[in-house]
């Protein structure tokens, strides 16, 4: 995929560019084509057509798996739709969600440093009442993004923008609480089981 | 991936990790993230209102060791310059000190957000002092 502009797995997959979408297609489309585009049907092709059907099979899985999780359909949508709309809202990612960030960080790093002297039910029920928030906030945001989704639905067809840029921004913010959430989540998890802080 | 030798002693060794009053008016404090990789960077400045010097630096960042190098780094380079010249620091600096690979470009352009995020603190926080004295006076 070039940098600039990804491939559009909505068009490739014959269907809307929505983002409630009937699985049951989605999955039989997987399937027509998977048929359509499978090498072993196009041996007898030239060179040429056989190389094309095997970078329509490989795009057809990460088209598939893309659009299948609801939140990859979403971050797919807003690469196609708003390009710059993730790097113009970096610098404007809520206070509120990164001092939220930064104090459950503090707080984990803080069990951890006292983990050694072990027997601290304290902190180990502060870390399960983390975790516990965290899961119900993780939760919460399928129900967000559903929302959003049916929002979306309603002007997709629309060439307004005014009607899609406000929808598009308020995904990119529900996209990267989730990745806060699912990074913090995993930093809880490694500290009640003792294990390294996950690192990339 | 493998690290610079240079990310990998900040990463080991962070220097000026820690917090400062926030409720200082000479206390500037940058609150960043990058939310595509989960991190968030936290850096504070000690300011001297009449010399518009850095007198202190402090930082927190949960993130990857790139992050961390380049927050603790920029708190290297900044502390003791004016304002102004802390303002000028660019993320190329940080990305040429700590040679960070073309993917970890991100971590260094966070610092210098972190930076520029904190000295605004700073302003506003001195701005809203002399207001309240002009209305005291």
């Amino acid at each position: 995929m070039s940098a600039g502009t990804p491939d559009d797995y909505f068009a490739f997959m014959g269907i809307d560019r929505e983002l409630l979408i009937d699985t049951r297609m989605l999955e039989q489309r997987y399937f027509q084509l998977s048929r359509d585009y499978h090498p072993d049907f196009h041996t007898d092709a030239s060179e040429e057509a056989r190389q094309t059907s095997l970078d329509n099979s490989s795009m057809l899985n990460r088209a598939y798996h893309t659009l299948k999780d609801p939140y990859d359909r979403a971050r797919h949508l807003l690469a196609l739709e708003s390009p710059d709309v993730a790097e113009a809202q970096r610098k404007q990612i809520p206070t509120s969600l990164l001092m939220e960030v930064m104090e459950i960080q503090e707080t984990i790093a803080e069990a951890r440093q006292h983990a050694g002297l072990d027997a601290d039910p304290e902190r180990a029920e502060a870390l399960r009442g983390i975790h516990e928030r965290l899961q119900t906030k993780l939760n919460n945001l399928r129900g967000d993004l559903d929302l959003l989704a049916h929002e979306w639905n309603a002007v997709a067809q629309q060439s307004e923008r005014s009607h899609k840029e406000p929808i598009l921004k308020r995904l990119n913010e529900l996209l990267d609480t989730r990745n806060y959430l699912r990074t913090l989540l995993q930093t809880v998890e490694a500290a009640m089981h003792g294990t390294p802080a996950p690192r990339h | 991936m493998a690290y610079s030798e240079k990310v990998i002693d900040h990463y080991n060794n962070p220097r000026n990790v820690g917090t400062l009053d926030i409720s200082d008016e000479t206390v500037g404090t940058g609150l960043v993230g990058a939310p595509e990789c989960g991190d968030v960077m936290r850096l504070q400045l000690k300011i001297n209102p009449e010399t518009g010097v850095i007198e202190d630096a402090k930082f927190k960042t949960f993130g990857c060791g790139s992050a961390i190098a380049s927050s603790s780094y920029a708190t290297e380079l900044i502390k003791g310059k004016t304002i102004e010249d802390a303002q000028n620091i660019k993320n190329t600096q940080i990305v040429s000190e700590l040679n960070l690979p073309p993917v970890k470009i991100h971590c260094s352009v966070l610092a210098e957000d972190a930076i520029k995020a904190a000295i605004d603190d700073f302003r506003k926080k001195q701005a809203q002092k002399n207001a309240s004295e002009e209305v005291s006076a």
